[in-house]
């Protein structure tokens, strides 16, 4: 198999995982995981597609060290909402929050 | 000067960074402190500044990635005239909070975020601007930090709003594989020529940007955070996550598709059609279902979502003048000003009887008068009553989806047309209860002075917009217009 196919997919299995999180886990910290991973996947299409292109292009590479900074913001703000609800309900259990129903 | 044309960028920026450390400093005695002072004078110049660029200097200039071209200066100026109504609201409910710093400065950011999305020409700038939107959202929405609800408002909004940030990325490494580029006039060059061999990725990148930017314009079926967010946030960032962080995805759409994926040879102008049917069908349905104020706005503001995306529903030739996408426009600028005025509504209700409930709003316009006639009034806009400001972008949407070269254009706007009519019911029955209906309790209740300022502004610009028109239907046409010739050549 050549190098960018295989790498493909890989980061198409890993979207796949991220998504079957997503849909069948409730755990907030699991979800938060495969948000994760569909970045991750990402960031492996772009780093192979800017790598592999011929002649190798440098903006993948710009591209992929934002979307790790950015990613990693946005975990620590989702965290810390997460520490925020666990405090108060000792619970972070997406399906069993139900305060806001109507 | 063509640096001036980003004096709006900028006042956000340094005024967003000034506010939070104004939060320490106190004002002239007064228990506000400084900080909502700096926000809304950071606001109030890149207003002006937005405004006095748009008459002066109306042809594109280009930084790269940013451009201020007058479809950019349209949404900035919707999106600050939202940011106003809602920091001037909050100096009502954060009157008491102790964090107003953090909270004003988040709320800036947010908007420069939103406004940087609607300029960007490149995916890792509009990557940038999305989470700069997104990131100050969730820490709004979770603002109250010893409310459960607000908690569990955040972190419905969290999961939902991250997945669909890890999916446009995803979007956006497979169009970079494609073409190479991220640059939009490059990869819409790149993927006129594109051969069949990588359809299927472009197909997924479009169903990825599809899902991605759905989940914040809150279109069916990725519609679920949006009534439990508006009901749980401070009551004033249901407003600004109603019509700010909404209208900012659909310009990041408008941009996307319009200047860059329309290139690519795959129909998804009838995908969009059938995504708007099902969205203003299900939001208006269900909307006629709650039981509490503020759910029924947000599930009528998913139906108004709805007629937006007919906007991108409807193919256009670049000779012609893209009638539904300025109808689109200016149903944004419509639908910006009527539902943040909605939500000041319901948190000048929700402050006062402490609950939302429509029970408590039968013959509230004993009670609140000022209120009662407001909210009849940004009802009646919100199904498109003539002459007020909801009819006149109706009218251009469904006439420009009748015009649309495909066949289905005319049921799309008939669909339209059906699911208005039968908006009008839930949002006359409010009214028939403020009017016509015994109060349980018929004491007068004395109205939130500030809450009432921002209201009779946005009734005074309903009305404005409803009796003159022309000279906004002009000014969307010339941003819609803008935003063509940001394509490539």
């Amino acid at each position: 198999m050549e190098p960018l196919s295989s790498f493909f997919a890989v980061s198409v299995i890993l979207l796949g995982i991220g998504i079957y999180g997503l849909t069948t886990k409730r755990n907030a910290i699991r979800i938060l995981f495969s948000v994760e991973l569909i970045y991750n996947a990402a960031n492996l299409n772009i780093i192979a597609f800017a790598r592999l292109r011929n002649p190798p292009i440098v903006t993948g590479q710009v591209l992929v060290l934002f979307t790790i900074a950015l990613a990693a913001m946005e975990a620590a703000v989702g965290l810390s909402i997460i520490i925020l609800v666990s405090r108060l309900n000792a619970e972070i259990d997406l399906s069993k929050l139900s305060k806001l129903k109507g | 000067m063509a640096l001036l044309s980003l004096t709006p960028f900028l006042s956000l920026a340094v005024f967003g960074l000034l506010a939070t450390p104004a939060g320490f400093l106190r004002f002239r005695k007064s228990k506000l402190g400084l900080a909502p002072f700096v926000c809304i004078l950071g606001l109030a110049i890149a207003l002006v500044s937005t405004v006095w660029l748009g008459f002066t200097s109306p042809s594109p200039v280009s930084f790269g990635g940013l451009q201020v071209d007058l479809f950019t200066l349209f949404f900035s100026g919707v999106l600050l005239i939202v940011a106003i109504f809602v920091t001037v609201a909050s100096l009502q409910n954060m009157r008491e909070d102790p964090n107003k710093g953090p909270f004003f400065g988040l709320l800036l950011l947010s908007t420069l975020g939103m406004i940087v999305l609607a300029a960007s020409m490149d995916l890792i700038l509009l990557y940038v601007a999305w989470e700069l939107m997104s990131i100050p959202t969730y820490a709004l929405t979770a603002f109250r930090k010893k409310d459960p609800n607000s908690n569990e408002a955040a972190m419905k909004f969290f999961v939902l709003s991250a997945l669909s940030s890890a999916l446009i990325v995803y979007a956006i490494s497979l169009v970079f594989g494609i073409t190479g580029s991220t640059g939009l006039t490059a990869i819409a060059s790149s993927l006129s020529t594109a051969g069949p061999d990588v359809r299927p990725f472009g197909v997924l990148a479009i169903v990825l940007f599809i899902v991605g930017f759905g989940v914040k314009m809150a279109v069916v079926p990725f519609h679920m955070w949006i009534p439990d967010a508006f009901e749980g946030a401070p009551v004033t960032i249901g407003a600004f996550l109603a019509s700010g962080a909404k209208m900012a995805a659909f310009a990041a759409a408008f941009r996307v598709f319009i200047v860059g994926i329309f290139a690519f040879n795959v129909d998804f102008y009838s995908t969009f059609a059938i995504v708007a049917v099902v969205t203003m069908s299900v939001g208006n349905v269900a909307a006629l279902m709650q039981k509490s104020f503020t759910r029924l706005l947000a599930y009528s503001s998913i139906a108004q979502a709805g007629y937006i995306l007919m906007a991108l529903a409807t193919p256009f030739t670049t000779t012609s003048v893209p009638l539904g996408l300025a109808g689109g426009l200016f149903h944004v600028l419509n639908y910006a000003i009527l539902k943040t005025a909605a939500f000041i509504a319901a948190a000048a209700v929700a402050t006062k009887l402490s609950v939302t409930d429509l029970d408590s709003f039968n013959g509230l316009s004993r009670r609140m008068p000022q209120t009662s006639l407001s909210i009849a009034v940004i009802f009646l806009g919100l199904a498109g009553v003539p002459p007020l400001n909801g009819f006149f972008s109706k009218v251009m949407l469904f006439t420009g989806s009748i015009y649309s070269p495909y066949s289905w254009g005319g049921y799309l706007a008939l669909a339209a047309l059906i699911n208005s009519g039968f908006s009008m019911s839930y949002y006359g029955w409010v009214i028939k209860r403020m009017y016509f209906d015994e109060p349980g309790d018929e004491s007068r209740i004395p109205e939130p002075r500030i809450y009432m300022v921002v209201l009779w502004a946005a009734t005074i610009l309903i009305f404005v917009i409803g009796l003159y028109p022309d000279p906004w239907i002009r000014l969307v046409q010339s941003a819609a217009a803008a935003l063509v010739g940001s394509r490539g050549s």
